[in-house]
């Protein structure tokens, strides 16, 4: 008698949680009863085009996305931080170059995917070896993701990063490839759409080297955070926020060729220079915290941060609104990855 | 006798105040802006630090960046002055030159120096030689408008003596226009030397791998804003110097006019 009033009673709380769960789903999918005003910071490379939709798939929920375009990932992230955007996507090592200098506003609730950066030299020159490098005049953009896995790459290639010839190019990918043919650098460390540029215009061609694969930071290119003020007001437009994001990159990676040519339109480019643009790219939402932390650390070892913060880096990361949006846990989120 | 007091610390201090307790008291948000504190200890690391770990230029490395920036403003300012000078003098003297070039001057003169930014790349290329022809260009309007104006307000009364003396226009514009047309020149160098200042960050954004501009560009990257506020405050201060040293020589080459107000 006993057992059996147990197994009804356990069968009442599995079916109870198992509607809650149901439940959950649909809660998070419900369009929120006030509408919320959110402003998205936005650039204009291939592995954040699907954000261009966000707008659209967020207002389902009824959220109002007002989008923001930037030139770089800096620009967002000192926006974010202040206050003046709820959320974009930047570099996955901008929250720890923020919270290295005491800011705690930023939130990293989403990955965005691996890829999307490129070395390029010109046609006909190619570089087989890290150690050729060294003869070589490079050009990059400090403080980016690119550099970044560049740098890394090439210590853990056994080169010295001091020893290169290395000229920090800003205002655009396209003073990378003017450089590039102007013959004043041999390689730019970029990324798309500047690399397919070249390619497509003749001109250029991908080394050998890819810089996507380093132990230290990997290939992840972006996270998609939120500013802390906004999501401890807003929680609700936040999930929501979320599961359109989610949306997406579905919709993204379900259709490259829609991917394609709705980057193209957006950011005026060629169909076969976003075409291009987007097949080193990868879209996944997952979060790698474990590689953000290898970041962290290789940010503070090289001196570019004065603290380590790679101990604390996991507070400024979240993955509840990731999780109910997706139906996983963190652990396959990514988070020990 | 009333003793001066250092007044000119006043507002300062008081700024510096106002800046200590808006970051402490987080009237703006954390890790925003840095503390004047946090600022002076980065700023003594990248003056007296050892050099860095090779991704981090921030230690040691003020003096040779100051010194990238120095010579390049200096080249620029001179190139600026080399090109300013005589061509004010023509347009203030001669009415064709005028009728020809000042237009020109004008229409270009508006045109901020960023907005010469992709022209620069285009026909200079990276590197030293776009820095230099920004400077330089910024640096020259302020220096030709001004000649010009000196040129234009040379005293009638000593072009007539002297034309009278049997001068010759060579001479005039030698021994008459130009110590009169000085002061507004001058006045036109420090304008520009300023200028220059500003146009070196510009100029250094580009592509340039040394100078102050490129370690504002390159720590504004990595959230280093306590190096971006280091190097705004060096810049302010060798842009004060350059001003005051030509203002030492306006003193000097202008002692003749301290003379003639005594007379």
């Amino acid at each position: 008698m006993r057992r059996r009033v147990f197994a009804v009673g356990l069968a009442v709380v599995l079916v109870g949680l198992a509607g809650r769960g149901a439940v959950g789903q649909e809660d998070i999918r419900k369009p929120l009863g006030q509408a919320v005003k959110a402003k998205l910071g936005m650039l204009n490379v291939p592995a954040l085009s699907p954000l261009y939709l966000l707008p659209e798939y967020a207002a389902k929920y009824n959220v109002q996305v007002e989008t923001i375009m930037f030139q770089r990932f800096a620009d967002a992230r000192t926006a974010l931080a202040s206050g003046d955007l709820d959320i974009t996507a930047f570099g996955p090592q901008d929250i720890t170059l923020a919270v290295a200098q005491g800011a705690t506003s930023l939130v990293g609730v989403a990955g965005v995917g691996s890829g999307n950066d490129c070395l390029v030299v010109r046609k006909g020159e190619d570089v087989k070896d890290w150690k050729q490098l060294l003869d070589k005049r490079i050009g990059v953009g400090a403080g980016s993701i690119s550099w970044l896995k560049f740098a890394a790459s090439v210590t853990e290639h056994g080169v010295d990063y001091g020893k290169l010839k290395v000229t920090n190019i800003v205002g655009g990918g396209a003073n990378y490839l003017k450089a590039l043919q102007g013959k004043e650098i041999d390689l730019a460390v970029v990324w798309q759409p500047f690399c397919a540029q070249g390619i497509l215009d003749g001109y250029a061609q991908y080394p050998s080297l890819d810089h996507n694969a380093s132990r230290a930071v990997g290939g992840l290119i972006s996270v998609l955070a939120v500013n802390r003020g906004f999501m401890d007001k807003h929680r609700d437009a936040v999930q929501r926020l979320v599961v359109a994001y989610v949306d997406v990159l579905k919709v993204a990676q379900a259709d490259p060729r829609r991917w394609s040519k709705i980057y193209a339109e957006k950011a005026g480019l060629p169909e076969p220079v976003a075409a291009e643009s987007i097949r080193i790219t990868t879209l996944d939402p997952t979060l790698p915290l474990a590689s953000i932390t290898r970041i962290s650390k290789f940010l503070s070892d090289n001196g570019v941060i004065t603290r380590d913060v790679s101990g604390e880096i996991a507070r400024h990361y979240t993955y509840d609104f990731l999780a109910r949006a997706t139906g996983k846990s963190p652990a396959e989120l990514g988070q020990h990855k | 006798m009333r003793r001066r007091g250092p007044w000119f610390l006043l507002l300062p201090v008081l700024l510096l105040v106002v800046w200590h307790l808006a970051v402490t008291r987080q009237w703006v948000a954390p890790g925003i802006i840095p503390a004047p504190a946090q600022v002076a200890e980065s700023w003594y690391r990248w003056i007296f630090g050892k050099p860095g770990l090779s991704l981090s230029p921030y230690s040691g490395t003020w003096l040779a960046n100051v010194l990238y920036s120095s010579r390049r403003v200096l080249e620029g300012f001179l190139i600026a002055a080399a090109a300013g000078i005589p061509l004010g003098l023509f347009i203030g003297w001669n009415r064709l030159v005028a009728r020809v070039v000042d237009p020109s001057i004008q229409l270009l003169r508006p045109v901020p120096i960023t907005a010469w930014l992709p022209f620069s790349i285009a026909v200079f290329g990276i590197y030293d030689a776009g820095a230099l022809f920004l400077i330089g260009l910024g640096a020259f309007y302020p220096i030709v408008v001004n000649t010009t104006h000196g040129v234009r307000d040379t005293n009638l009364l000593l072009l007539r003596a002297a034309r009278m003396l049997g001068a010759g226009e060579a001479t005039i514009l030698r021994k008459v226009v130009l110590p009169s047309a000085l002061p507004s020149i001058f006045t036109g160098l420090r304008l520009g030397v300023g200028v220059a200042w500003t146009a070196v960050i510009v100029a250094e954004m580009i592509a340039v791998k040394s100078g102050l501009g490129y370690v504002l560009w390159d720590a504004y990257y990595v959230g280093r804003m306590d190096i971006c506020v280091a190097t705004m405050f060096s810049v302010g201060l060798l842009g004060f110097l350059s001003d005051r040293v030509i203002h030492g020589l306006s003193r000097v080459l202008l002692r003749w006019r301290a003379l003639e107000a005594h007379a």
